[in-house]
């Protein structure tokens, strides 16, 4: 999703800071899927998505002010998730409690080669939702490498600007999140070995 | 251990550049290295195919959802806030003291006055009466 023009982004948030209804469904409806997105693959719940979501915007709705153009606006909204993400979890205890699959660092040689035609066995109805319940399973760097790749598709380069790594963990990170997923598919119906 | 050999080193060179393939986000070169890949190893169909199932579960997250729901509650919270804002004004305003009021009050008109020396004095009540002061109106007159 493409950041609204800067121009239009400025007049947008005088409005919103005025408090403006229609400025602020705008600028909402222009983000929200991208930060919900972002929201839901961090919290794993879409419940709590909803609400991280509403107090994302209220905070930024009532700190337009704020907003200085230094990052893009959908970055600067992606931050004040990740804070209010942060708060949630740290109050959910969330972090503790759910079970993760364990990925050993970032590197990828030496993995075994991975059954990728494990989706030929399901619906695909039914598999979106197994690969949905296996992405939860993976630690949030995982995740959030999912999100600007694939929901934001980002360039490689961007991807290792936004998670602070080499372009070349960001690599390895996505084939070991994608052996994990086909592994995890494999178990969720009801195969015991991952890899061939 | 072994050096990798090049169809070791071909593999995982397309493994790693296959989760942007399916987002069209490669430099030529890498295009044309994974469609080559791809043609020369119709096994390797199988992970291309999983790449963009899971891209597209990722990008679905949310699709189901109804955004109108989420803007209106978004809009009832943020009404009150304002609202507060205003309050929180009416309230240090009453909670001020008659000096300060009429302090208030004429800094008011003055800077009024200057802005719109034809229409200073029917501003001022207006505002008054708009936020219900009616004492206040009475000291200004």
């Amino acid at each position: 999703m493409k950041d609204l023009p800067e121009n239009e982004l400025t007049i947008l948030l005088n409005k919103v800071g005025a408090g403006d209804n229609k400025a602020i469904e705008i600028v909402y409806r222009h983000y929200q899927a991208t930060v919900f997105s972002f929201i839901r693959l961090r919290v794993r719940d879409d419940a709590a998505a909803e609400e991280i979501l509403n107090d994302t915007f209220m905070i930024a709705f009532s700190k337009s002010a704020h907003y200085n153009a230094s990052s893009t606006y959908k970055t600067w909204l992606c931050g004040i998730a990740k804070n209010v993400c942060g708060t949630w979890m740290r109050k959910q205890n969330v972090a503790l409690t759910r079970a993760m699959v364990h990925i050993d660092g970032d590197e990828l040689e030496g993995l075994p080669n991975p059954d990728w035609n494990v989706l030929s066995q399901l619906e695909s109805r039914e598999m979106d939702e197994i690969i949905r319940a296996c992405i939860d399973r993976l630690p949030v760097a995982h995740r959030e490498a999912f999100f600007w790749t694939w929901f934001e598709e980002e360039p490689m380069e961007r991807v290792a600007e936004r998670l602070d790594c080499p372009i070349g963990t960001i690599k390895s990170r996505l084939f070991n999140a994608r052996a994990k997923i086909s592994d995890c598919v494999r178990n969720a119906v009801g195969g015991a070995q991952a890899y061939v | 251990m072994s050096e990798p050999s090049a169809s070791q080193n071909d593999a995982q060179r397309f493994q790693k550049l296959l989760p942007f393939y399916v987002t069209r986000q490669l430099s030529a070169s890498d295009k044309d290295f994974v469609d080559a890949y791809l043609a020369d190893n119709p096994a390797s169909q199988n992970a291309l195919q999983f790449t963009e199932q899971l891209s597209q579960v990722v990008r679905r997250i949310g699709a189901d959802r109804n955004p109108d729901l989420a803007l209106q509650k978004l809009l009832n919270n943020l009404t009150p806030a304002r609202q507060n804002i205003l309050q929180r004004l009416v309230t240090q305003w009453r909670s001020a003291g008659r000096i300060s009021r009429i302090f208030i009050i004429l800094a008011a008109a003055a800077l009024l006055r200057l802005a719109s020396p034809d229409a200073w004095f029917e501003a001022i009540i207006g505002l008054l009466d708009e936020l219900g002061i009616a004492d206040a109106a009475l000291l200004v007159m």
